[in-house]
């Protein structure tokens, strides 16, 4: 029989907990620019399992962030999307997310001059 | 660190502020001059409030009244020196309630084990330690910012006539 929670069996699931961290700079990402073929540096986002018996992580991927200074990033509802505040760059990402892997997969969208980034909410 | 009756959006009252003095400056003097409440969560009970403190290396617990939000100060969970608590979330299983802290200066995130007591506060039980790249190396001058949970069905939200501002 399906039940209601069968069909919410895609919902996330607090598997997964995800951490930015700034001023690295270490991974080289396509500019934003589509007219600018000049690589841009980014900082990481790090993906990590959660053993909800005990507590532990465990790291499953690092992730371009989509610039520096990655100071707030949030989920949407249904986990699919990271939206990522980049107060480094004036930037803010969308990211889109696999639920099922919990894994970072594209930037999808982008928007540009937006001073000091300090928050990137969904409102859903 | 404020809190505000928001009832009425075009009047807002203060319900309780208060302001934070460091005897002396923290192991990095520099980030530590002063004390830093980086955020305010409320546990997934609602009875108590978070405010992890950059500069004094805690993580502020206060009581909260259900009906005033007032707070009332109660022991605090005392961070690594030098490591600037900065963000936390809550995670709650079948068995436990569990508390991840991420510090900006120490780059860590750790696993606590949170124990609700009966004298109406919380003890911390370490149960787990990383760094933000999962025990590789940090780069010099990294600061972790933000930590969140894939879902966030056990973050207790603000009651909705409060706003809790740090």
């Amino acid at each position: 029989m399906n039940t209601n929670r069968d069909f919410l069996g895609k919902k996330p699931d607090e598997k997964f907990l995800i951490v930015s961290s700034r001023g690295e700079g270490k991974l080289m990402i396509p500019n934003f620019d589509p007219n600018n073929c000049t690589e841009i540096p980014s900082d990481p986002i790090m993906t990590f399992t959660v053993d909800h018996d005990t507590g532990a992580l465990d790291l499953i991927q690092t992730f371009p962030a989509g610039g520096m200074i990655p100071r707030h990033f949030s989920i949407n509802k249904a986990g699919t999307l990271l939206a990522v505040g980049l107060q480094g760059d004036g930037r803010v990402v969308i990211i889109d997310r696999d639920v099922e892997t919990g894994k970072l997969k594209d930037f999808i969208a982008n928007a540009e001059g937006l001073g000091e980034v300090t928050c990137a909410i969904f409102d859903e | 660190m404020s809190s505000y009756d928001i009832s009425d959006p075009s009047a807002l009252k203060v319900v309780q502020t208060e302001t934070f003095t460091l005897d002396q400056p923290g192991p990095n003097p520099i980030r530590q001059n002063a004390p830093h409440p980086h955020e305010v969560l409320i546990d997934p009970t609602g009875q108590y409030l978070l405010a992890p403190d950059l500069g004094a290396d805690l993580v502020r617990i206060y009581s909260l009244d259900p009906e005033t939000l007032e707070r009332t100060a109660v022991a605090p969970l005392v961070g690594v020196p030098g490591t600037g608590p900065r963000h936390g979330v809550f995670l709650v299983t079948e068995k436990k309630t569990f508390y991840f802290l991420v510090t900006e200066l120490g780059n860590t995130i750790t696993t606590y084990d949170v124990e609700y007591n009966q004298n109406n506060s919380l003890s911390f039980h370490e149960v787990f330690t990383t760094t933000s790249h999962g025990g590789a190396d940090v780069a010099a001058g990294a600061t972790a910012a933000e930590i969140t949970l894939s879902v966030s069905s056990s973050q207790q939200t603000i009651p909705p006539h409060f706003a809790n501002i740090a």
